[in-house]
């Protein structure tokens, strides 16, 4: 009787995770957890469920907790070499992923994950490798050849990535992964009305894709000068982490105090007072910036209309 | 055990806190760096952990306890090399700018730290106060306070 209720809730978590309901999954999983709290699978899926929530020191506790009770379980091993890979751990990620890999040795995904982590520590062309070898063994998932696309679009061989998207999208004209593909392709073509159609269409099936998002993001970046200079900004910093981006803040703190002391001890008034207005001039833009992308953004996704199917 | 009163807790999620009327937002401790000075921030950091229930409320703590702490050994380490006259006048104007970015560091610190909790707190339907009339409170009260201290306290807390 629980078995089947745990078996139900968990069911509901994967098919929240699927509609990309993900603090749905979330109270499901922690139903599941309350009733069961040693099952591996449950702990498993909730590190992944975090992870994409961005909270990576919970999603690393699951992780952990998924493969203390069940250490050859391979959700756990993903959940685990996802996480290492988050927090840049890479050598880790690796290692966990290569015993996802010997567990299910006929599966794609493990060797996908491998390639994430070879593109992230520039091994080129072991990601081809790995990403032509995903194929042969799935050579009918769209989503392995749209991103064997994505890579060759990586390398700027767009000729290839388009040939590649276009099969996947024969394969399934709807796909998400293939469609993204195409959209970025066309970013690069700069047919952005094209490209935003594509991110478009991915948003009406999948509301909350990332990769729609960053897309429609990438777009608008590059209508816009000022948005796009915020844009690459922040996903500059946010590459950096929490504690890099705050030391790159400092520096930035200690640059603006030491130019406007030196410009003073020199007498030079009239360049403390230039550096003092481009000093505030960067706050005021840092402090307005985020509001203004965030409104051209939810305007733009005010337009989409999820598809009826939904 | 009944499947509606979920028991399981993630463990960034806040605890219940008998001081979480007293919660705000952590920018408003922020802020106060900026208006008031580190004298009302820190502890406001502080006592904001607690209010929320925050997980790291411990090291939240310790980094404002560590923030005073670092602050009154750089100034005593600057003022030394100053009174010493190892360095300038012009020296000294660089050498403050030391203790503005400490105390930078620890307040971004402890409003990242605080910040991932206080997002899963809203979250879970928790109460926040505005914190607006403490930071005019604290602008209008820095002189006061702060004023008839000793240098080197007011150097600590401002």
């Amino acid at each position: 009787m629980i078995e089947n209720e745990i078996q139900a809730r968990f069911d509901m978590a994967l098919r929240q995770l699927s509609l990309g309901n993900l603090l749905g999954a979330v109270e499901s999983l922690r139903q599941v957890l309350s009733l069961a709290p040693d099952l591996a699978e449950a702990h498993a899926v909730l590190a992944l469920t975090l992870l994409d929530l961005k909270r990576l020191h919970a999603a690393e506790y699951e992780a952990a907790t998924a493969l203390q009770l069940e250490p050859e379980s391979p959700t756990a091993l993903r959940a685990a070499g996802q996480v290492a890979l988050a927090a840049r751990r890479f050598s880790e990620a690796e290692q966990r992923f290569d015993a996802w890999r010997a567990l299910r040795p006929e599966d794609a995904a493990p060797l996908q994950s491998l390639a994430q982590v070879f593109s992230l520590t520039s091994r080129e062309k072991e990601v081809q490798g790995l990403l032509e070898q995903a194929r042969m063994l799935e050579p009918d998932d769209p989503d392995v050849v749209a991103e064997l696309g994505d890579w060759h679009l990586d390398q700027g061989d767009i000729g290839e990535a388009e040939r590649l998207a276009l099969e996947a999208l024969e394969m399934e004209p709807q796909n998400a992964a293939a469609l993204i593909l195409m959209g970025r392709i066309r970013v690069h073509q700069d047919r952005l009305d094209e490209a935003r159609e594509h991110a478009i269409w991915v948003l009406q099936e999948h509301p909350s894709s990332g990769a729609a998002l960053r897309l429609l993001v990438d777009i608008k970046a590059r209508r816009s000068l000022v948005l796009g200079l915020w844009w690459r900004y922040s996903a500059w910093m946010g590459s950096l982490g929490e504690g890099r981006a705050i030391l790159v803040l400092l520096a930035a703190f200690v640059l603006y105090r030491f130019g406007i002391i030196t410009a003073d001890v020199y007498g030079r008034g009239d360049l403390s007072e230039l550096i003092r207005f481009f000093w505030y001039g960067i706050v005021a833009y840092t402090w307005i910036g985020p509001g203004l992308f965030q409104r051209s953004l939810r305007k733009e996704l005010d337009a989409v209309r999820l598809n009826r199917d939904f | 055990m009944s499947t509606d009163s979920p028991t399981y807790r993630i463990l960034d999620e806040p605890q219940p806190s008998t001081l979480s009327h007293l919660a705000v937002q952590p920018l408003w401790p922020l802020l106060a760096v900026m208006f008031g000075g580190t004298w009302i921030a820190w502890p406001w950091f502080a006592l904001n952990a607690f209010a929320v229930g925050s997980p790291s409320r411990v090291k939240e703590l310790l980094w404002a306890v560590g923030g005073f702490l670092g602050t009154a050994v750089l100034t005593v380490g600057i003022f030394s090399l100053y009174a010493a006259e190892t360095v300038g006048d012009v020296g000294m104007q660089y050498l403050i700018v030391t203790l503005s970015v400490w105390k930078l560091l620890v307040s971004y610190r402890l409003y990242i730290l605080q910040a991932r909790t206080f997002s899963l707190y809203e979250y879970f339907g928790g109460t926040v106060r505005n914190g607006l009339l403490v930071i005019l409170a604290a602008t209008f009260l820095r002189p006061q306070v702060l004023g008839n201290l000793p240098g080197f306290i007011q150097i600590v807390l401002s």
